[in-house]
């Protein structure tokens, strides 16, 4: 019986320190992050489509848009590393960023916008 | 505790990394094409290198790139069916430019929408119309055109699948031609077009019969598993919609209904359901050694939660947002077997699959008259089961399909099974008149890839 409580203590326990998952630095509010949008209309349209509603929200885990603290590790990891994490999905990123017409320089593109200060 | 949590992130991490080692090749080889790029579903667990993706601005546009194309066409939504539906070494066409609300009428309340509209993209523009849609899937991220080429659904015994809001659809068909249909218009191409998995045509506008703007009541309530089998025929036939939830080794699992009503708009704290799903599977993780202890604290745990509410517009209350990727399977059940089903697919997962965490779906929906649908003809009970997207769903889904086809259920056109034409002549008895009209409109079969050749070809 004590092997018992102790493993409902530690399950718990584990559920309570969720707070792991909260998002990490915030170089910018969510407010100011959802009023960046790419000057070129075409890319405007693409990133509302597909970047616009989970990099703006904190909670999501994405990287802010404008929050150039959080992106400046993820950039570190270079343009093709970070394309093949767009093309294959990454943690709750779904392959292509639900993008199913972009190419490569589209892509680029939105990363360096998203990466860049707000 | 937050330690050992922390070597499990990144025992992930590493998991995930060396993955898109193996992916990135994937990526390279597309690099070197001339810069093509893959095509992946949402799971991951469909993919091919097309030789074009394309997204026409214009139906011309659109037109003109099916009445020249030489190879395959295969029109993408969201990407979220779990079936070969898209993969092809053609073309891929998106509709994502072409989407959003096009009129309406406040009169038939009825509203025509581009094809390529978002399901999460139009509940505003609806609502500022004085319109919503009559129902909704648990999920917002896919088209109008995906979800009715594969019947997608909500839940509602008195409510039928997406495709039967239809009121009147165009598509560009495979000789690239515009062509409209309703019920008097082109009416067999209209009872084979409202769930056709993108095989008459590209689907370029839909017109929809929808309701005035309402506002829903969820309640959440988390109960023992033989209760809620008590119980879930009365709740589907006393509530709006109904769905509920099975948590595997927990003998627990929650019902969920919605409601209209006039309450204020407001919320009681909600569970996050992403990051539930996370702790099950590190429950999972812990204690696959022993199902009698796993049920034991997962019991005791779930027992801990509190009924939630949600009071919202209604297309704001229907889905929630899935950040954990899985592949499912999902059979349409005749509603009076729904339930024995689930009791015989509980034992089976839970005597043979301890690997398993993610919850079983369970949800109602109205008969119809769609020749393709899996809800022609009768009132139906739908049976879910997912895994994790990185994980292998086979063992599982081969343990639980048998019993799902025993029951006389018919697979979701969009998730996992392994039928083939002759299993699905015998489920559709208007298999062949739908074959019919699919070669009247796409006589050289462009529509077609090697998977929908093997079933229509």
């Amino acid at each position: 019986m004590t092997t018992i409580k102790f493993f409902l203590l530690l399950f718990v326990i584990a559920l309570c320190g969720c707070d792991e998952r909260a998002s990490g630095p915030a170089g910018i509010s969510m407010v100011q992050s959802r009023q960046l949008v790419p000057a070129n209309t075409d890319l405007a349209n693409v990133y509302n489509r597909s970047c616009r509603s989970c990099h703006t929200v904190m909670t999501t885990g994405a990287p802010l848009t404008g929050d150039a603290l959080a992106w400046a590790p993820i950039m570190d990891k270079g343009m093709t590393v970070l394309v093949d994490n767009v093309v294959n999905g990454y943690g709750g990123m779904p392959p292509l960023g639900l993008c199913m017409d972009c190419d490569v320089d589209q892509f680029e593109a939105l990363i360096h916008f998203m990466a860049a200060p707000g | 505790m937050l330690r050992r949590r922390s070597v499990l992130s990144a025992l992930v991490a590493t998991a995930l990394a060396a993955q898109s080692g193996a992916m990135r090749t994937l990526a390279a080889e597309g690099a070197t094409q001339k810069r093509r790029l893959p095509w992946r579903n949402w799971s991951g667990s469909q993919q091919c290198l097309p030789t074009a993706r394309v997204a026409p601005a214009s139906v011309e546009e659109l037109q003109a790139l099916i009445a020249n194309a030489k190879g395959v066409i295969r029109p993408v939504g969201a990407g979220h069916s779990f079936t070969p539906l898209v993969p092809t070494d053609g073309t891929i066409v998106s509709l994502s430019r072409l989407s959003g609300l096009i009129s309406h009428d406040p009169q038939t309340l009825q509203a025509t929408l581009w094809a390529g509209s978002r399901l999460g993209d139009i509940g505003q523009p609806l609502e500022d119309a004085g319109q919503a849609l009559v129902n909704m899937p648990d999920i917002d991220e896919q088209t109008l055109a995906g979800c009715f080429a594969t019947a997608t659904h909500g839940t509602g015994a008195t409510i039928g699948c997406m495709s039967t809001f239809i009121e009147g659809l165009q598509l560009v068909d495979g000789r690239g031609e515009v062509v409209d249909c309703d019920a008097n218009t082109n009416a067999e191409l209209f009872q084979a077009a409202r769930v056709s998995l993108g095989t008459l045509g590209v689907a370029t506008q839909v017109k929809l019969q929808n309701v005035a703007p309402y506002r829903l009541r969820r309640k959440t309530v988390w109960r023992n598993f033989d209760e809620i089998l008590d119980i879930a025929d009365d709740m589907a036939d006393q509530h709006r919609n109904f769905e509920f939830y099975y948590i595997p080794f927990s003998g627990m699992g929650f019902t969920d209904v919605h409601d209209l009503t006039d309450e204020a708009v407001g919320s009681t704290e909600k569970l996050d359901t992403n990051d539930s799903v996370e702790d099950l599977k590190m429950l999972r993780d812990w204690l696959q050694w022993s199902p009698a202890l796993r049920e034991l604290i997962l019991s005791g745990v779930v027992n801990s939660l509190s009924d939630e509410v949600t009071v919202e517009g209604s297309w704001k209350n229907y889905a929630s947002e899935r950040n954990v990727r899985f592949n499912e399977m999902e059979y349409h059940l005749p509603r009076e077997l729904g339930l024995p089903a689930l009791r015989e697919i509980r034992a089976a997962l839970e005597s043979q699959h301890h690997e398993v965490f993610f919850p079983i779906e369970v949800r109602y929906v109205k008969a119809d008259d769609i020749w393709l649908s899996p809800f022609y003809q009768r009132d139906t009970c739908s049976i879910a089961v997912h895994r994790y997207f990185e994980e292998d769903f086979a063992p599982y889904f081969k343990t639980i399909e048998p019993i799902l086809r025993k029951y006389h259920g018919r697979p979701h056109w969009g998730k996992l099974n392994t039928l083939g034409r002759s299993d699905f002549r015998k489920l559709y008895p208007r298999w062949d008149d739908f074959s019919r009209v699919r070669r009247e409109f796409d006589p050289q079969g462009k529509f077609l890839n090697p998977y929908l050749t093997e079933l229509f070809g």
